[in-house]
């Protein structure tokens, strides 16, 4: 039946390995992702294992080559498919190699910003050199200060007035000519100005808005004070010449210092920019083998030594099929130490559940996911998945059936199956996308089949297609087709007798009637396929007992509940075949005729209640003869059914178990195997028995009513997008012309109606009860759902949930500095 | 008995082979038993669901209620039958009857 | 680029709107023109007919009307799909140039 029938048969193997040979092993094993290691040291401290130092080392390399990710003017490249472990010496030499990259784009880095600091300043200076030149020509008055000052510079001595100028902060001038004005009681002269282009921040990036003031003040004790009034403000001062001459030659001087300070910080930058794009091929490589590397450590710290420290000692879940493949990785690790000791590997018996393991390819993932979200089978029970491949598209169809929209989603699902490839590239964190990209393989499943049971509905955008010519006819003459506005045709007269070959008859699609003719065909056909489902589901546990070699539960619990199901909801099922072949309008016998069809519910009903009801001619109460006896047999079957279900378990194993006893006393062992020992006896056998034979019982009813949920919601779905083609499509119709631009625009709106109300909502809302049938109506019959899932030690799995975790930090590490 | 032999024929066959024959022909490959569960499910309820779609129309108890402009209409294009002109009743507007059912 | 004037997003609902838009309209106004019984309904007829003919006659331009009505809307689409398809490759272009 296939690898996904049942999960796969797992072993729990015990290894011994050289600690030589583990490294290359244990790469080996990770590519492959084929073993669940279990941690042999659980009381073990994280800081006190064996290979703490070497995993601390993988951090360290992994934390710097983020950092130096970071600094990446753009995203690495995607890492290359390499398939080599790297040596342990190999190792010392990317870490080497890690450390010093890291170092020197960190010098690089500092150097920069120094000579940005420095260039700052020198910007700064340049500025304010020009801005005083303006300070000292503007005004005549200022003539004067400028000339005391020349004399003040010239000579100390004679000094009438002295200046200080610099650079402030913008914001906090107002304060700061506040402050100097306080402390030298008015006995100053402050004069600012704003640097229009702002400055760059070294540090930061940030942009700066500084202003250029001097202050003139007199005295030298002033001078001291204004200094340290400028130092509160970290107001940066520079000297200047306070002669016009003076001014000028500084500032040729300042201009060839940033000329050659740019040239300096281009190279800089060229340099460090050589560096990054040197490195940027590899770092993603790199990333992954240190990543692999700490895997590995990481993993082996879950391995024990044994007493004389001689060769590891790990214990992990492998698939029975893949022994050979664990076997060979730990041969390889062997060869590439060179060790002559051999590794061993061998099966411990255990009475420990294995985990569950099925195989999947990327078309049957998204099923098993749809079965794993309800609950892990139990370890080699059977999948479910299996069948839910088309159970699941089919059910949904039924409800969702309509060509139109099924094209719809099969389009848009072959999209994303033909274009996988180039879509699993791009990777993002956009939840919906994803789920939908994840389950492309169900929908275009659901798609293909709700064109196929759109066809059989013959609804297309609630529109029917006339294929294969219907079999009504009209047989009213003209006289009376135009005196009545509601005309009935009569199955006697106006029908072929050859039913239409595919699907319903169109002529259905316009008849104000349709409603009835399509509820009672919906609800038949639920019924029909829910006993069915439901019935496939009991019949799942028979594969179960054998397997799990429990025959008598066949007898004691299988048959019993099969007959219940089908001798009172298949026999409904019998009886509406049986309507729909046995009454017709045209029969000859009166009591097979339309006026005579039986309501199958009120049978049924009649027979649970175990009423008779009397003829009424020509009409008979029954559909055929015996029916009552037959029906009180059917009955009395199934409710013979209920003890069993009810009684049979817990009578056999106290049989079983008293049977047990005779034996031991009879062998009379000394030792007891006091397996059995869950002694809770009879009686809470019989309370667990009862319950699950009431949840049986009224399951069995309270499920089959659930399936109706099929002709309900396929009756939503079709009346609602026959009210939207009406209400807003039929707005575009009309003579050519405006209307057309009308037509033109009403489409957009019905398009956009018709994607987001019936494909999505009602696709959404159908999809929900699709899955509620199987893991509530289908799986309850067979499934445990106890187990737990195999997680391999598997490089691939290990890199996808680190990149999800890294994600955000790699956004924070953030933008290169400037 | 409305059924007729040609449609049930057809439509048997094409499943059967579908969910019968084609199994055999599955390509071999870890997957060969998914498959052949896939075609014979498929086949199954596709058939099933043709099933009881013809056998629900085989034998109608009710006919539809038709608009008389959509039976005159499908009567001009479907059935292709010849209009029935009545003498002395040609004046007289199609809507003009109230809202009656025949029969 | 002075003719780029709505973005990927729009481009691409622009152009999978209009794809579906030629598609359906088209096949509508064949089923107009070959005067499809499933559309009567959707036809705006008039309430009272004199005879059976004027009757048939106002159904068939009915019908007709509907169908141009139908193709001219769907050449209207293609208008659509050209200028979308232009912004769409516009985008493209001036994401691959980046």
């Amino acid at each position: 039946m296939g690898a996904m029938f049942r999960s796969e048969e797992m072993v729990l193997c015990q290894l011994f390995v050289q600690p030589e040979a583990a490294y290359v092993s244990m790469y080996e094993l990770g590519e492959a992702g084929i073993a669940q290691f279990r941690d042999l040291n659980p009381h073990v401290n994280d800081f006190q294992r064996r290979y703490v130092s070497e995993v601390r080392r993988c951090s360290e390399m992994e934390r710097k080559l983020r950092w130096v990710a970071g600094e990446l003017p753009e995203p690495p490249p995607p890492p290359k498919p390499e398939r080599c472990s790297l040596s342990p010496r190999e190792i010392n030499i990317l870490e080497e190699r890690i450390d010093f990259i890291e170092s020197e784009i960190q010098e690089i880095t500092r150097n920069a910003r120094n000579l940005k600091s420095d260039y700052l300043a020198l910007i700064e200076l340049r500025t304010l050199i020009e801005k005083m030149q303006t300070f000292f020509q503007d005004h005549s008055a200022q003539r004067k200060i400028s000339a005391s000052v020349q004399i003040y510079n010239n000579d100390a001595v004679l000094g009438h007035l002295g200046f200080i100028s610099g650079v402030v902060t913008t914001a906090r001038v107002p304060a700061f000519e506040k402050m100097l004005w306080r402390i030298s009681h008015g006995n100053i002269f402050f004069k600012q100005a704003q640097i229009d282009e702002p400055l760059k921040d070294p540090i930061t990036g940030h942009e700066l808005q500084k202003t250029v003031f001097v202050v003139f003040f007199h005295g030298e004790q002033i001078k001291l004070r204004v200094k340290k009034v400028c130092h509160g403000f970290k107001a940066t001062l520079y000297p200047c010449p306070a002669t016009y001459k003076d001014q000028l030659d500084m500032l040729a001087g300042v201009g060839t210092r940033i000329k050659d300070l740019e040239m300096v910080l281009e190279q800089t930058e060229n340099h460090r920019r050589l560096v990054l794009t040197n490195i940027a091929r590899d770092i993603s490589t790199w990333m992954v083998a240190v990543r692999k590397e700490k895997a590995i450590y990481h993993t082996l710290n879950m391995f024990s030594m044994d007493i004389v420290k001689k060769c590891l000692i790990a214990e992990c879940w492998v698939p029975r099929k893949d022994l050979t493949a664990v076997q060979k990785a730990l041969e390889n690790g062997v060869k590439a130490s060179g060790s002559p000791i051999p590794s061993i590997l061998h099966y411990v018996p255990t009475n420990e559940i294995p985990p569950t393991f099925n195989r999947t390819n990327k078309f049957t993932r998204g099923f098993q996911n749809l079965i794993d979200s309800y609950g892990i089978a139990s370890y080699r029970e059977v999948n479910p998945a299996l069948y839910t491949i088309i159970t699941f598209p089919f059910l949904f169809a039924v409800m969702f059936g309509d060509v139109g929209h099924g094209i719809i989603m099969t389009a848009f699902a072959a999209i994303l199956v033909i274009y996988e490839k180039r879509f699993l590239k791009i990777k993002t964190d956009n939840e919906i996308w994803n789920i939908f990209f994840g389950g492309r393989y169900i929908i275009l499943l659901m798609g293909i089949f709700s064109i196929y049971t759109g066809l059989i509905y013959n609804d297309m955008f609630s529109k029917s297609l006339n294929i294969f010519g219907t079999s009504w006819r009209n047989v009213y003459e003209d006289g009376v087709l135009r005196n009545h506005t509601m005309l009935e045709l009569d199955p006697k007269t106006a029908y072929t007798q050859t039913p239409y070959p595919f699907g319903l008859d169109p002529a259905w699609q316009f008849a104000s009637n349709n409603i009835i003719f399509l509820n009672s065909f919906k609800m038949k056909l639920s019924i029909i396929f829910g006993v069915i489902h439901m019935a496939f589901g009991v019949t799942m546990s028979v594969v179960n007992f054998n397997f799990f070699r429990k025959p008598e539960m066949i007898f004691l619990q299988y048959i019993p509940q099969i007959l219940f199901l089908l001798l009172l909801f298949w026999y409904l099922c019998l009886l509406m075949f049986m309507k729909w072949i046995m009454y017709s309008a045209v029969s000859e016998d009166p009591s097979l005729g339309t006026s005579c069809a039986p309501s199958v519910l009120i049978i049924f009903i009649n027979m649970m209640l175990m009423k008779s009801s009397e003829d009424k001619p020509p009409c008979r109460a029954m559909m055929y003869a015996g029916q009552n006896e037959v029906q009180r047999t059917f009955l009395a079957i199934a409710f013979l059914c209920i003890p069993i279900m009810l009684f049979g378990k817990p009578i056999y194993k106290a049989f079983l178990a008293k049977k047990r006893k005779q034996y031991q006393q009879g062998v009379e062992t000394g030792e007891v195997t006091e397996k059995e020992g869950h002694d809770g006896g009879l009686a809470e056998e019989l309370i667990t028995q009862c319950i699950h034979t009431i949840e049986y019982v009224l399951g069995a009813v309270s499920h089959t009513a659930s399936y109706l949920r099929l002709w309900a919601l396929s009756l939503a779905h079709a009346q609602l997008s026959a009210v939207l083609w009406q209400r807003v499509l039929v707005m575009g119709m009309g003579p050519p012309g405006v209307t057309s631009i009308k037509l033109y625009i009403i489409f957009a709106v019905w398009a956009f109606f018709t994607l987001a109300i019936l494909v999505l909502m009602e696709g959404l809302s159908a999809f929900l009860h699709t899955l509620r049938l199987h893991w509530v109506e289908f799986m309850s019959k067979f499934y445990e759902g106890q187990g737990y899932a195999f997680a391999p030690f598997s490089f691939t799995d290990i890199l996808e949930n680190e990149e999800d975790d890294h994600k955000p930090v790699m956004e924070t590490n953030g933008g290169p500095p400037e | 008995m409305g059924a007729s032999f040609i449609p049930i024929t057809v439509f048997t066959v094409l499943w059967g082979i579908v969910g019968i024959v084609c199994p055999f022909f599955a390509p071999k490959g870890p997957n060969r038993g998914i498959i052949q569960v896939v075609l014979m499910l498929t086949a199954a309820t596709c058939w099933l669901f043709w099933l009881c779609a013809y056998m629900a129309q085989m034998n109608p108890l009710i006919g539809p209620r038709l608009d008389n402009e959509t039976l005159i209409w499908m009567a001009h294009t479907w059935f292709k039958q010849p209009l029935m002109p009545v003498k002395g009743q040609q004046n007289r507007e199609v809507k003009l009857a109230e809202s009656s059912t025949f029969p | 680029m002075a003719c780029k004037f709505c973005g990927p997003k729009l481009s691409l609902c622009g152009l999978v709107l209009s794809v579906w838009g030629i598609i359906q309209l088209t096949l509508m106004g064949v089923f107009y023109y070959i005067r499809a019984v499933a559309l009567l309904e959707d036809l705006p007829l008039d309430e009272h007919h004199h005879s059976m003919d004027s009757f048939i006659t106002n159904v068939e331009t009915g019908y007709t009307q509907n169908a141009y009505n139908c193709w001219i809307a769907a050449l209207l689409y293609v208008i659509t799909l050209v200028v979308s398809g232009h912004q769409f490759w516009m985008n493209n272009r001036s994401s691959v140039s980046m």
